[in-house]
């Protein structure tokens, strides 16, 4: 069929138009950090009493006297093949202080939308069936205030009413994640991380959900599929949600990057050791390999949740089938 | 079997009104009561706001977002609808009565395959699934005419034609073989020739099937061909009701009256008459509604509302006069005639214009000529190339080849190019007077903007005085120069957008389809006023329309356009008269007529 | 219901329907209750800002002044942090950074990207091509991480803090404006205006820029909103304003810490920086809401 074919022409676009943005994330990240000539670095580590003589033999040893594009493309290569260096501010090696940290970021990530969008879809459609009603306007109300709200300020909340106040969960999660062995116990450090990014994204999302699916709601063809007799469960979830789910699917898109971003705050504020916290203490100490490692796979995981929003939208678009058959 | 002339749908003293913000209620359709029989269409027929929409939705019970229905009775086979739940409802719509609404783009959901729509009435109403409901699938597009029925449930609807989308739209209403079809507007929008095949298609799915139709239309030509019975609605009240001839033969309302005389016709050129003033926004209770506007009003009819009345031939009228009415004769007052002069003023030759990503050109090699104040009208259908030529005459399309002059002078192919004299002897007015003004500046910015550019002759002390007058040029009421457009009637916004063009003094007016948005009725006083002035002021009138009626009573000369060619042009009288392309003349056929040959 | 003597007065000005002009930004943020609600917090909170500096009890970089993570007393309202520093003091100077920062950037922001926006909307062809994907791929990068690696790679500093969001947001307000703009040049008044050969600047100035303010001004709420949220979420890092000077951000990142000891010294900062956000996107929210309403109605169902 001509339109299963278009599809996939589209699927392959996006998919060489996220690969094209990973490789821009590689070249800004690299670039800027190589920014600082190897006597800052050298400085940095070792003190200012250093010498001319020292600096030359660290920037040796690191391969910095090679120019940007060759340290680059090896690095680029190094970190295809699963080589990600090692760290010349730690020493250490990157990828084992990257890729725990990427796993518990991936699952926090992950579980965290997994519960977030479900409950954004049905409160959105909650208020857009019942649009100007009280429940709609105290729920909108309760939206603003809460996307108002910065993720460290709702986690330090959280963080004094149940771990503080309560001491039902653990304060730092770092321990209760690197020490603590049982299921449970580590379990309990995702509780507080997940909650505050589900706060995050569910005012957002939901709201646009309303929005998309109250315009549909006011739409001929949902007028004419009331007045063919059809039930209203067939209405709203297969007449009015197929094509609001369009616009909502886009606008989740483009901003989930956005919210996701909150991940690093997040673990932040709990202590949480994912590869958000990595970046933040890289940042500070300006660790060149571990900051690019860290850029590259928060880049990969940002680019795949886009990819599968644009799936969908493709999905439930005939329209953009059909235009990209054209 | 059916019985033509059983009565399917009895609506009785339907009331409906508009809940306000502050939460009073503003009643729009008032006492409406008609019948709706087997076999035969009742056209409801009145201008944009006059709650003939509305009636139709609230028929069947349908209550639209923000509306109450007051009072009345809608009985289908003696239950009435206006008293059931919802549930209930939704097991009558779909099965019972079907709704078919204004634009069959919009009502056809798009995400959604025509199949798929077409399969949930089916399972939902009738039980029908898998191969049984497929093959009533195939069936119902085959019996509308869609070609290759088994292909087009696979489709979208947008990958559709707008007469197929129609189509699509009937076959979805007409699936559970209900007793009672509402259409509302279904052809609006539509080419005429289209038009003419799904009406036709209609008339025998009525007979055949034994529907009892609400057709609602403000297309009184239409309705007059196509329906057996037709009310008149003005103001939320039915105002006159009969068989169609006879009321399209003999009103019996000064309203219907005006109406027709108001349509134009390719029978009768030059002749249409406006009605002056605006209809009230709610229904009125203690006078005849249309007193204000009516020419023959008596003190009586200002004092107490006026009943239907039936003199006892079926066929009513809401008017204290109507014996006299009936006799009158219609109003007949001709247009201001163009005098075209002997001069070319415009010289088209060999026009190409292409859009980038388009087949083919959609304007190919047109030439044609316009004399000083002559009025020459472009007609053809949608895709025509018609506006596009206009563009290209403006300098808002930069066509590929072909030139174009005025007063002999080749002319640059974009606006910013011309000179500043040419600018001003070309003016172009719009179709769509909401777009065409911006709604963030008063009516004085805007008329007076062409006189600071153009206009050496009118210093800036004397603008506002220069506005003034081209705004009561135009008969618009006095006070609107610091007005923003959302405060104008569309018949008023018109006005200004004609002020605006004349204020530079043009020796062209460039017209593209600037009564089509307009009703009937505001569309005859807007062409009186355009043929008026462009003979007062000697100017030449390009007016392109698809409308041939409208063509044949503005223009003397007429181009007929078809996929970016002209097939036939001549003088508007011999044109019409005596077609000799076959295009035109299945355009003229396709025409609805109120007139006899 | 309307009486004949309404409908007589055809011939003078006839039934005003709609307002004429949609009303002004401000005008329409305080005609919601929750627009007024945020002006009101937002008021109280920005003199906070201003003029708390004139009534800190203490001085507020000042380290000893009282003793090391002490809860409210008579002394110290707020009570005072690891350093000694009176938290009261230290709030009622540190919320400048916050929205200085925030309302530099984001106007930046605007003002390049919205030329840009508006031109290549009216432009076409090459020029709006060329923007239109430089909008996209700057977009495509991750706000929060290309403003870390900025600050990884370059130190923090003001400078790098106001260019950083700026290239967060400039894409992003762009992209918005040219939108606006592809919307309202379809108009026929902007064809009228090239038909009189209006020169380019005159037409996005007189016929487009009044028609795309509302949209915009709502964006530029909002998007002063995140700004100020982004500030404070980098000041929080400790990768904003350098110590010792007293930042609300910094604060709520300093006393965490000491959570179990002084929660005030953690929850007042946090609840300045809320009440500030909560005001702005109240604000936002009303000029959005003022924007998008006239929506169609619902379907009954």
């Amino acid at each position: 069929m001509r339109l299963r074919s278009a599809r996939l022409r589209t699927i392959g676009r996006q998919l060489a138009a996220g690969l094209l943005t990973l490789f821009l994330i590689s070249i800004v990240a690299f670039g800027m950090m190589s920014v600082r000539g190897p006597a800052d670095i050298a400085h940095a580590k070792f003190g200012n009493q250093i010498t001319t003589e020292q600096i030359d033999a660290f920037s040796k040893q690191y391969g910095l006297d090679k120019p940007v594009y060759v340290r680059y493309g090896k690095w680029l290569w190094n970190f295809a093949h699963g080589d990600m260096g090692n760290s010349y501010v730690t020493d250490v090696q990157v990828s084992t202080n990257v890729l725990p940290r990427f796993e518990r970021t991936m699952i926090l990530s992950f579980v965290a939308l997994l519960i977030a969008l479900p409950i954004s879809v049905l409160i959105g459609v909650f208020q857009a069936r019942r649009v100007g009603s009280l429940a709609d306007l105290s729920l909108l109300s309760a939206s603003v205030v809460v996307a108002a709200l910065p993720e460290f300020v709702v986690g330090i909340g959280l963080l004094f009413v149940f771990a503080v106040e309560l001491g039902w969960l653990p304060v730092d999660s770092a321990t209760a994640l690197t020490f603590a062995s049982s299921f449970g116990e580590q379990a309990k450090a995702y509780v507080l991380p997940t909650a505050t990014l589900v706060l995050a994204i569910v005012p957002y999302v939901a709201r646009i959900a309303r929005g998309s699916l109250r315009e549909a709601l006011g739409m001929p063809y949902t007028q004419a599929a009331a007045l063919r007799g059809l039930p209203r469960r067939t209405v709203i979830w297969d007449h009015a949600m197929r094509n609001a789910g369009v616009p909502l699917v886009n606008a989740v898109a483009i901003n989930i990057v956005y919210l996701l971003s909150g991940v690093i705050v997040v673990e932040w504020v709990f202590a949480f050791p994912g590869i958000g916290q990595g970046l933040v203490q890289a940042t500070s100490t300006s660790d060149a390999f571990n900051v690019e490692a860290i850029a590259l796979l928060m880049g990969a995981m940002f680019i795949v949740v886009s990819l599968a929003a644009d799936f969908l939208v493709a999905y439930l678009n005939p329209r953009l089938k059909a235009a990209a058959a054209r | 079997m059916t019985v033509r002339g059983e009565v399917v749908l009895d609506v009785d003293g339907l009331s409906v009104g508009y809940v306000r913000r502050d939460g009073s209620i503003n009643t729009v359709v008032d006492s409406v009561s008609f019948q709706l029989e087997r076999g035969t269409i009742l056209g409801l027929a009145g201008e944009s706001g006059c709650g003939k929409s509305t009636t139709a939705l609230a028929a069947i019970s349908y209550r639209a977002p923000g509306s109450r229905i007051l009072s009345g009775r809608s009985q289908l086979q003696g239950v009435d609808l206006l008293g059931l739940s919802t549930q209930r409802l939704r097991r009558i719509w779909g099965s019972k009565v079907a709704y078919v609404a204004q634009s069959a783009a919009l009502a056809l959901n798009p995400a959604l395959t025509v199949g798929r729509q077409l399969s949930q009435p089916l399972a939902v109403h009738l039980g029908l699934h898998g191969s049984a409901s497929r093959a009533r699938q195939v069936e119902l597009l085959e019996s509308m005419g869609l070609p290759d029925p088994a292909r087009a449930l696979r489709r979208y609807p947008f990958q559709f034609s707008g007469g197929q989308q129609q189509r699509v739209a009937l076959a979805l209403a007409l699936s559970c073989k209900p007793d009672v079809l509402i259409l509302d507007e279904p052809t609006t929008g539509l080419d005429v020739t289209t038009q003419a095949r799904i009406t036709k298609l209609l008339r025998g799915l009525v007979t055949d099937f034994g529907l009892g139709c609400l057709y609602v239309s403000h297309d009184l030509a239409l309705l007059a061909t196509l329906a057996d019975r037709l009310a008149v609605m003005y103001a939320g009240e039915i105002v006159e009701a009969g068989a169609a001839g006879a009321v399209v033969s003999k009103q019996r309302h000064p309203y219907t009256q005006a109406l027709l005389a108001a349509v134009p016709s390719v029978r009768r050129p030059r002749e249409v008459v406006g009605i002056p003033g605006r209809p009230p926004t709610s229904v009125v209770l203690d006078a005849c509604a249309y007193a204000p506007r009516c020419r023959y009003v008596l003190p009586a009819c200002r004092t107490g509302r006026v009943a239907m009345r039936d003199p006892g031939d079926g066929h009513a009228a809401r008017c204290i006069r109507l014996e006299e009415i009936e006799k009158l004769p219609a109003l007949g007052s001709e247009l201001a005639a163009a005098r075209p002069g002997r001069d070319v003023l415009l010289e088209v030759d060999g026009i190409v214009c292409a859009y980038t990503g388009a087949e083919g050109p959609a304007v190919n090699g047109v030439g044609f000529v316009v004399h000083g104040a002559e009025r020459v009208g472009i007609v053809g259908e949608s895709g025509s190339g018609k506006s596009t030529l206009l563009r290209a005459i403006a300098g808002l399309h930069r066509p590929q080849a072909g030139s174009i002059r005025l007063g002999g002078i080749e002319l640059a192919p974009t606006a910013v190019k011309r000179p500043r004299s040419v600018r001003r002897e070309i003016q172009l007015v719009f179709q769509n007077p909401d777009s065409s003004l911006n709604p963030r500046h008063t009516i004085l910015d805007i008329v007076a903007r062409p006189i600071r550019l153009f206009r050496d002759d009118v210093p800036r002390a004397r603008e506002r005085e220069t506005v003034q007058e081209l705004l009561d040029a135009v008969k618009l009421p006095s006070g609107l120069l610091y007005r923003y457009p959302a405060e104008l009637s569309g018949g008023q916004r018109q006005r200004v957008a004609l002020a605006r063009a004349f204020s530079a003094k043009p020796s062209l007016l460039l017209c593209d389809e600037v009564t089509s948005a307009l009703d009937v009725s505001v569309q005859a006083t807007i062409l009186e006023l355009i043929a008026e002035l462009s003979e007062q002021t000697q100017t030449a009138v390009v007016w392109v329309s698809h409308d041939l009626a409208v063509v044949r009573t503005i223009a003397n000369r007429a181009l007929v356009m078809r996929d970016g060619e002209v097939c036939e042009e001549g003088e508007t009288d011999e044109l019409f008269a005596a077609a000799r392309h076959p295009y035109t003349r299945e355009l003229l056929a396709a025409i609805p007529e109120l007139l006899p040959a | 219901m309307t009486t004949t003597s309404d409908v007589v007065g055809l011939t003078t000005a006839e039934v005003v329907e709609e307002e004429g002009r949609p009303p002004a930004a401000w005008r329409a943020i305080l005609a919601s209750t929750e627009g007024r609600i945020g002006v009101g917090i937002g008021a109280a909170v920005l003199f906070v800002i201003i003029f708390g500096r004139f009534f800190t009890p203490y001085p507020p970089n000042a380290v000893g002044i009282g003793g090391a993570t002490t809860g409210p007393s008579a002394a110290h309202l707020l009570g005072t942090d690891s350093l000694g520093r009176d938290t009261l003091s230290r709030l009622l100077v540190g919320g400048t950074h916050i929205i200085v920062i925030p309302l530099i950037a984001v106007s930046l922001a605007w003002l390049l990207g919205g030329t840009l926006g508006m031109l290549g909307a009216y432009r076409g062809g090459t020029v709006d091509a060329v923007i239109a994907r430089g909008f996209d791929l700057v977009m495509s990068l991750p706000p929060l991480l290309i403003v870390l690696v900025a600050i990884a790679a370059l130190g923090t500093s003001n400078l790098v803090l106001v260019l950083t969001i700026m290239v967060v947001y400039l894409p992003r307000m762009g992209r918005l404006v040219r939108g606006a703009t592809q919307a309202v040049i379809t108009n026929e008044y902007v064809a009228a205006a090239q038909a009189r050969g209006e020169r380019t600047r005159a037409i996005l100035f007189r016929e487009v820029l009044p028609n795309i303010m509302a949209p915009t001004a709502a964006d530029f709420a909002l998007r002063i909103t995140y700004a100020v949220i982004f500030v404070a979420t980098l000041n929080f890092l400790g990768l904003g304003v350098k110590p010792p000077n007293a930042d609300w951000g910094v604060m709520v990142a300093d006393g965490r810490g000491y959570i179990n000891l002084a929660p005030l010294g953690t929850l007042a900062p946090a609840a300045a920086i809320a009440l500030l956000s909560i005001a702005l996107n109240l604000i936002a929210d009303a000029l959005t809401q003022h924007v998008t309403r006239g929506g169609r109605e619902i379907v009954p169902l």
